[in-house]
């Protein structure tokens, strides 16, 4: 069996390496792609879990007063804005809305409206 | 014999080769792995997000079953009726409140109201499970009460409960 000669080894090795360098290369670019979708995704389903939590906070508090709820506060990198509107008033009593919106630096999270209905004498359901 | 060889030769892969591929694979694995976690904490999240909506959209609901429920009382109230005659104009406007309600909720939500015993009851089912239970308690002297006031979530065990597809 005739051995390779040295300089035909060597070219062989370059070759190779060379087209592992390309597949390394390709491969890694798709990784990274993978990994930063994933990433950015993970942080956008914190983000909104986040919100929807601090959202809820603030329904709750404008469901105990409606007047007297907090407007705006920020936790981490979210900052919840309450929208309280009095609504038309009845026999029965008013009816309150609140337009709850979460921001983050980016622009709005997540958004969510609820009502309160407060009877002629003060008291709330 | 010797040709075979050398073809053989020409399509070995070195050890330095075959430990990248190795490498890539894992990562590769991980990576899709890494994606669809991540893609069903969204998905999870968003559907967080819409049984919330619709919490809120049945709670907006009652709100305005309560507040017509108290309007009917205090106008009673001041012709001078009692809570007799509260529940008996609820029950008339009964059908006009239904549809009013449905109208705030979406096409495929459930909104039962029913009057007895002089007892206002409300069901309001969203599409995705999201209840809300009310009784409204019309007591004599036409004052109204609420008795009752129960959120909660149907739970559906659905075997083609799927978080990714993979489409998007």
């Amino acid at each position: 069996m005739p051995r390779e000669s040295a300089p035909h080894r060597q070219s062989a090795f370059l070759i190779e390496a060379m087209l592992l360098l390309a597949f390394l290369v390709a491969s890694l670019a798709v990784f990274t792609t993978l990994m930063a979708t994933s990433v950015n995704q993970s942080k956008k389903a914190a983000s909104l879990t986040h919100a929807i939590a601090m959202s809820q906070n603030a329904a709750e508090q404008f469901a105990v007063s409606p007047e007297g709820c907090t407007k705006t506060w920020q936790e981490s990198d979210l900052t919840v804005f309450v929208q309280v509107e009095k609504g038309e008033s009845s026999p029965g009593g008013t009816m309150w809305h609140a337009h709850i919106h979460v921001d983050d630096e980016y622009g709005e999270v997540w958004t969510l409206d609820t009502s309160r209905f407060v009877a002629q004498g003060g008291e709330a359901a | 014999m010797m040709g075979e060889r050398r073809r053989e030769a020409r399509f070995r892969l070195g050890p330095v080769s075959i430990l990248t591929l190795v490498v890539c694979l894992c990562l590769f694995v991980m990576g899709v792995l890494a994606l669809s976690t991540a893609h069903a904490q969204l998905t999870l999240a968003k559907r967080q997000a819409v049984l919330v909506t619709e919490g809120y959209a049945n709670e907006q609901c009652g709100q305005v079953l309560l507040a017509s429920v108290n309007d009917t009382a205090e106008e009673a109230r001041q012709l001078g009726q009692n809570g007799y005659q509260v529940a008996s104009l609820v029950q008339d406007d009964l059908d006009e409140l239904q549809a009013r309600l449905q109208d705030r909720l979406s096409e495929d939500a459930v909104v039962e109201l029913s009057v007895e015993n002089m007892q206002v009851i409300a069901h309001f089912e969203s599409e995705d499970g999201r209840c809300l239970d009310v009784v409204l308690k019309i007591r004599e002297d036409a004052t109204v009460d609420v008795a009752s006031w129960k959120a909660t979530t149907l739970w559906s065990d659905e075997s083609d409960d799927v978080l990714w597809t993979g489409n998007n």
